[in-house]
C-alpha cells in the first residue's frame, strides 16, 4: 500500500450512496476517494498518511453544489457601492463622496441597489447633484433591478450616447438629466461593463469563491452573459474556470446556439429570462398580481421563438436550461421542450427549469414526462415565504400556499438540483437546505436527506457530474464538507446553525475552521 | 498669414498659424475660445463668462482667472490674416471679431447641409459625403471641463445636435447608395449606424433587404440572426412582427446567392479567368495553380503564405500589406485616404513608404483599434482590386495567426461581390480550414 493523502475518521460520514450510507472513515488518495468503510479498517492507513484527521464524531458529507450563481456579477457586485440601505440623497451623496477617496481619479465608481421608493425624498438623485459629490470621478448607479442607471457629467460624457435612442430623461433645459433607462440604460450597461477589465472580474469572483468555500461549495454552476449581465462575464468563466480552486459549470445565457457551439461548450441558457420576477410583478403568472390587479406579469418570448430556440438546442445535443418562475412562463417552457421532443425524441439531456416558483401539479406531471429537471433555491422562501412577506404581498395568501412544492415534486418523481442565485439570496448551502426543510407552507418541507441531496448528488446530476461527484464512493472526487451537527439528526429549526469546519476539494484542504479540536 | 483653424468634431484640435497650438493652452483656455468660437455671433459679458467657467461663488478670483486665460489666448493668437484682432475683449465684455476669418468644422457642417434641399436631398449625395468626411467623431469627444456645469451642459446639447444631424445623414446615404445599386456602400454606412446604436432593429432590417437585393440569402438570414440576438441580449426582446415575417419570407424563398455556377470551369486551375475562391488541401495542387498564374501574368499575384507564428497578431496581415504596398505604384497607393493608411500603419511600418507623414494617433482600445485595422486593410484591398485584379495564395493556412484569420472571415463575409481572388492550402484538419470556408465563394475543396 502506497502512500495516503488524506484520511478522515471516527467521523459520522453522509456517503448518499445506498450501499455504505454511513461510515465512520474515508480514505484519500490522488484526490479521490480510495477507501471508506465502517470500524477500525481505517487504522492500517494512519501511518501512511500524510495528513490524518479525527473527526472526533463530526460529520462529513460530500461537497456542496450551488446550481445557480451569478458569479461574475455577484464577484463586481461585492466591490461596489451598496446603496440599498441609504434613507436619502443626502445618504447617497455622502457614501459616493466616501467611495472617491477609495477610487482612483477617472475610475468609474459603480454603486447598486439603490431603490427610491425607499428613501425619503422618493426620487432618484440627478447629475448636477452627482457632480458635487464625486467631480473627478465618473459615477453609475444601478437602481436596485438592473434597467435604470444614474450617471453623473463625467461619466455621460465618458460614455457614447446614441441621443436618438429612447430612456434618455431630461432635465427642464433639455439635457439628459443623469436618469437613463430601458435602451439607453442597456446600452450605458453594456458599455461600462465592457469597460471593466478582467482583472477587475477575477478580483471580484476571487472574493466570491473564497467566501463560497466557506460555506462549503466544491461544485457551481455558473449562469454568464445575456441580459442584465454581459457576455464579457461569460468569456471570462470560460477562459478562467480551468484555474478556479472549485468546479465552475458554465451555462452560457445566449440564444446564440452557434456561439456556444463553437467554444465547445455542451450546455446553454440559465437565466434565460422566459417572465421576470414576482419582486418587481413581472413573472409571468396566469391570474393578476394581488397588490396590482392591472398585472399578471410579461413574457418575454413569444412561444414560436421559445420553440426555435430549444428545438436548436436539441439539434445540437446540448443541455438547455431557461428562468421560468410564474404559471405561464413554466407553461412556456414545458411546451417548448414538447415540441423538440416531438422532433427529436428520446434524447437524455438533463434539460433544465430555472427558478419554476409556481408549477401547477399538471405542470410538474408534464416537466416529469419530459424528462425536465429543476433547479430551485429554497433560500427564497426563507427570505420571502413566511406569512406576511414578498410572497404574499404580491401574490396573496393562497397562491403563496403554493411557491416552491418541493415536496409534491419530489413526490412525483422529478430531481430538484438547489441553488441560491447568488447574489440574489447568499452563496450558503446549509441555508438552503435548513430552507428546504423548514418551508414556511409545512407540507411542502422535505426531509433533511432529500434536502442535502439538493446541494450534492443531484447538483452534480443536473450537470452530468454524478457519475464522479456528488455522492462519497471509491472511485469519486473527495470533495468533502465537514459540519458541526449532523444534519440529519439536529432540530430542523437548527439547521442553519450548523458550521462549517472545513472544506476539501479532491483531498485538499481548502478551509479549515475548528476542525482538527 | 495667420489662419485659426478649429476642429471640434472628434478630439478637439486648435490650429493657429499652421501649427497645432492646443497643449499651449490650458483647458480652460481651450474651452473659452471654443465657446466663443461656437458663438462668433454673440458678445459675452466678462462677469457671466468668468461665472460660466469658473466657480460663481468667488466672482474675484473668476475674473482674475478669466483674465489671465484671455490675455494667453490673446498672447497666442494674435491677428488674422487681414490683420483683424481675433478675440475682442474690453473691460467689461468679449467675443470673437465678428470681421475675422477663421475656420470651425462645424461651421462648415452647418453650411453644407443647410444648402441642401430636404425634399431633393438625393441631388446632395456629394455634399453628404463631404459632411461625412467632416464628422470625425462626436462634438469635442474627448474634451470635459471639471465644475463647469453650464459649459459641460452646452458641450452635451451640441454633440446631440451634430450627434442627430449626422444619424440623418448616414440615413439619406444609406438610401441613395441603395438607391445607385452601390449597395456595399450602404453596407459600410449602416454597419457605422449599428456601432452608433446597435439596438435599433430597422437598421438589420434594412441590411436584410440589401442583402436580398444582393441575392445572398445566407447574409440576409444572418442578420436576422444577429438582430434577434442582440435584442434578446441587451433587452430581452424579441424582433417586430414585421421583421419576423420578412425572415420567414426569406426563409421559405429558394433564392441562393451562388456567383459560381459553372463550377468545371473553374476547376481548371490553368484556366481562371473570372472571380473564384478556392480552398486546396494538396499542396501538390496548390503549387500547380501558382506556377500556371505565374506563367499567365494576367492578374496581380500576391503570394503570401502561413508561417507556425500563432502567436504573432496580425503578422499575416502585415506581411500581405507589405506585399501589397511592393507590388502597386505609389501613386495609386496614395489614392487611399490617410486615415485608413494611419490605421493601418498599426501593423505595417512600410506605409510610410507611402506617405512618410502618417502618423498613429491616439491610443484606442483594443477592439476598437481591430476594427479601424480590419477597416483599413479592406479598404486598401478594395481600391487595389479596381486597379488591378488581384489573386492571393496562401499557403500553410493552418497556421495563419488569429486576428488575420478573423479579417479574412470579416473581409469574405462583407465584401463578397468584390472580385478578390483566393487560393488556400492547408491542413484538412484545420478547424479554421473549414471554418473560412463558410465565408468563401467556394468553387471546390479539391479533397
Amino acid at each position: 500500500m502506497g502512500q495516503v493523502d488524506l484520511l478522515l475518521y471516527n467521523g459520522i460520514i453522509i456517503s448518499l450512496e445506498e450501499e455504505k450510507p454511513i461510515c465512520n472513515w474515508v480514505m484519500v488518495k490522488m484526490g479521490k476517494v480510495f477507501d471508506l468503510g465502517i470500524g477500525d479498517g481505517y487504522k492500517s492507513y494512519l501511518n501512511q498518511s500524510i495528513d490524518a484527521i479525527n473527526l472526533k464524531g463530526k460529520t462529513l458529507v460530500p461537497g456542496f453544489y450551488d446550481s445557480h450563481v451569478h458569479l461574475v456579477q455577484t464577484g463586481l457586485n461585492s466591490l461596489s457601492l451598496d446603496l440599498s440601505h441609504v434613507n436619502s440623497i443626502k445618504e447617497i451623496l455622502n457614501c459616493i463622496e466616501e467611495e472617491t477617496q477609495k477610487i482612483s481619479k477617472g475610475e468609474f465608481i459603480r454603486a447598486i441597489g439603490l431603490d427610491e421608493l425607499k428613501i425619503k425624498e422618493k426620487r432618484l438623485p440627478n447629475r448636477y447633484e452627482l457632480d458635487l459629490c464625486a467631480p473627478n470621478h465618473p459615477v453609475w448607479i444601478n437602481r436596485v433591478e438592473y434597467h435604470t442607471s444614474i450617471v453623473n457629467s463625467l461619466a455621460l460624457h465618458k460614455l457614447r450616447i446614441p441621443y436618438d435612442t429612447d430612456g434618455i430623461i431630461r432635465n427642464e433645459n433639455h439635457t439628459p438629466s443623469g436618469v437613463l433607462t430601458g435602451r439607453a440604460s442597456a446600452l450605458v450597461r453594456k458599455q461600462i461593463l465592457n469597460k471593466l477589465s478582467n482583472r477587475m472580474r477575477l478580483k471580484g469572483v476571487n472574493h466570491v469563491l473564497e467566501n463560497a468555500i466557506e460555506k462549503g461549495v466544491t461544485s457551481l454552476n455558473a449562469m454568464e452573459g445575456g441580459f442584465t449581465f454581459h457576455d464579457k462575464d461569460a468569456e471570462f468563466v470560460y477562459e478562467n474556470k480551468d484555474s478556479f480552486p472549485i468546479d465552475v459549470s458554465l451555462f452560457y445565457q445566449t440564444i446564440n446556439v452557434k456561439k456556444v457551439l463553437e467554444k465547445g461548450l455542451r450546455r446553454i441558457g440559465g437565466a434565460l429570462f422566459l417572465d421576470g420576477s414576482f419582486g418587481s410583478r413581472t413573472a409571468a403568472l396566469s391570474e393578476p398580481y394581488f397588490d396590482d390587479a392591472s398585472t399578471n406579469g410579461k413574457l418575454y418570448f413569444s412561444q414560436d421563438e421559445i420553440n426555435d430556440f430549444i428545438l436548436k438546442t436539441y439539434k445540437n445535443d446540448l443541455q438547455v436550461s431557461a428562468h421560468a418562475i410564474g404559471e405561464r412562463a413554466i407553461e412556456q417552457i414545458l411546451r417548448a421542450h414538447e415540441y423538440a421532443q416531438s422532433i427529436y425524441p428520446g434524447k437524455e439531456h438533463r434539460n433544465r427549469i430555472e427558478h419554476c416558483e409556481l408549477p401547477s401539479i399538471d405542470q410538474i406531471r408534464k416537466a416529469k414526462k419530459l424528462g425536465l429537471m429543476l433547479s430551485m433555491q429554497p433560500a427564497y422562501e426563507y427570505f420571502w415565504g413566511s406569512s406576511g412577506q414578498m410572497y404574499e404581498k404580491r401574490l396573496g395568501e393562497t397562491r403563496r400556499k403554493k411557491a416552491n412544492p418541493f415536496k409534491t415534486i419530489l413526490e412525483e418523481g422529478l430531481i430538484i438540483a438547489g441553488g441560491s442565485d447568488s447574489d440574489v439570496t447568499p452563496m450558503n448551502p446549509i441555508l438552503g437546505i435548513h430552507a428546504a426543510v423548514n418551508h414556511p407552507v409545512l407540507e411542502h418541507g422535505v426531509s433533511p436527506i432529500d434536502a442535502l441531496k439538493m446541494f450534492t448528488i443531484n447538483g452534480a446530476y443536473a450537470v452530468f457530474e454524478d457519475h464522479f461527484k456528488g455522492s462519497i464512493k471509491e472511485g469519486k472526487y473527495a470533495d468533502f464538507v465537514v459540519l458541526n451537527e449532523d444534519p440529519l439528526k439536529i432540530q430542523k429549526e437548527k439547521i442553519k446553525e450548523i458550521q462549517v469546519l472545513a472544506t476539501i476539494k479532491e483531498g485538499n484542504i481548502l478551509y479549515e475552521n475548528n476542525l482538527r479540536d | 498669414m495667420a489662419k485659426l483653424e478649429i476642429y471640434m468634431l472628434g478630439n478637439l484640435k486648435i490650429i493657429w498659424d499652421n501649427k497645432p497650438i492646443l497643449e499651449k493652452l490650458s483647458n480652460k483656455a481651450a474651452g473659452i475660445l471654443c465657446y466663443l468660437a461656437a458663438n462668433r455671433e454673440k458678445k459675452f459679458s466678462r462677469d457671466k463668462l468668468a461665472a460660466y467657467f469658473w466657480d460663481s461663488s468667488n466672482i474675484d478670483s473668476a475674473r482674475y482667472n478669466l483674465r489671465y486665460n484671455l490675455w494667453t489666448l490673446r498672447k497666442i493668437i494674435k491677428k488674422d490674416e487681414n490683420g483683424e484682432e481675433i478675440i475682442l475683449t474690453n473691460k467689461d465684455t468679449c467675443r470673437i471679431n465678428p470681421k475675422t476669418k477663421f475656420y470651425l468644422d462645424i461651421f462648415e457642417m452647418n453650411d453644407i447641409l443647410k444648402d441642401i434641399d430636404e425634399k431633393n436631398f438625393k441631388k446632395h449625395k456629394n455634399d453628404l459625403e463631404k459632411v461625412k468626411k467632416l464628422y470625425v467623431g462626436e462634438f469635442l469627444e474627448e474634451f470635459y471641463l471639471k465644475k463647469c456645469i453650464e459649459f459641460n451642459d452646452w458641450t452635451f446639447y451640441e454633440r446631440e445636435k451634430t450627434q442627430r444631424k449626422y444619424i440623418d445623414l448616414l440615413h439619406k446615404l444609406s438610401y441613395l447608395y441603395e438607391a445607385d445599386d452601390e449597395c456595399h456602400r450602404a453596407i459600410d454606412i449602416l454597419e457605422e449606424m449599428i456601432m452608433i446604436n446597435p439596438l435599433k432593429e430597422e437598421l438589420y432590417v434594412q441590411l436584410i433587404k440589401i442583402y436580398i437585393k444582393l441575392g445572398d440569402r445566407n447574409a440576409a438570414l444572418n442578420q436576422y440572426e444577429r438582430c434577434c440576438t442582440i435584442l434578446r441580449e441587451e433587452l430581452n426582446i424579441g424582433p417586430m412582427e414585421s421583421t419576423k415575417k420578412l425572415y420567414e419570407k426569406i426563409k421559405k424563398s429558394n433564392t441562393e446567392f451562388n456567383q459560381f455556377n459553372n463550377l468545371e470551369e473553374k476547376m481548371n486551375p490553368y484556366k481562371i479567368d473570372i472571380n473564384f475562391q478556392i480552398a486546396l488541401y494538396s499542396k501538390e495542387q496548390f503549387k500547380g495553380i501558382r506556377a500556371g498564374l505565374c506563367k499567365t501574368r494576367e492578374k496581380m499575384m500576391i503570394n503570401n503564405p502561413c508561417y507556425p507564428l500563432n502567436n504573432v497578431a496580425y503578422y499575416w496581415m502585415s506581411n500581405l500589406v507589405e506585399k501589397l504596398i511592393f507590388s502597386f505604384h505609389k501613386e495609386d497607393l496614395k489614392k487611399l485616404e490617410t486615415y485608413y493608411w494611419q490605421d493601418i500603419l498599426r501593423i505595417q511600418s512600410r506605409v510610410l513608404s507611402v506617405d512618410e507623414s502618417v502618423t498613429i494617433n491616439g491610443s484606442l482600445s483594443i477592439k476598437t483599434e481591430k476594427t479601424r485595422i480590419f477597416n483599413g486593410v479592406e479598404q486598401l484591398i478594395n481600391m487595389l482590386v479596381k486597379i488591378e485584379n488581384i489573386i492571393i495564395m496562401i499557403e500553410d493556412f493552418h497556421y495563419i495567426d488569429g486576428e488575420s484569420f478573423e479579417f479574412l472571415k470579416y473581409y469574405l463575409f462583407k465584401n463578397q461581390n468584390v472580385p478578390i481572388e483566393l487560393i488556400i492550402c492547408g491542413d484538412i484538419k484545420n478547424k479554421k480550414m473549414n471554418e473560412l470556408k463558410k465565408y468563401m465563394n467556394l468553387i471546390d475543396s479539391c479533397k
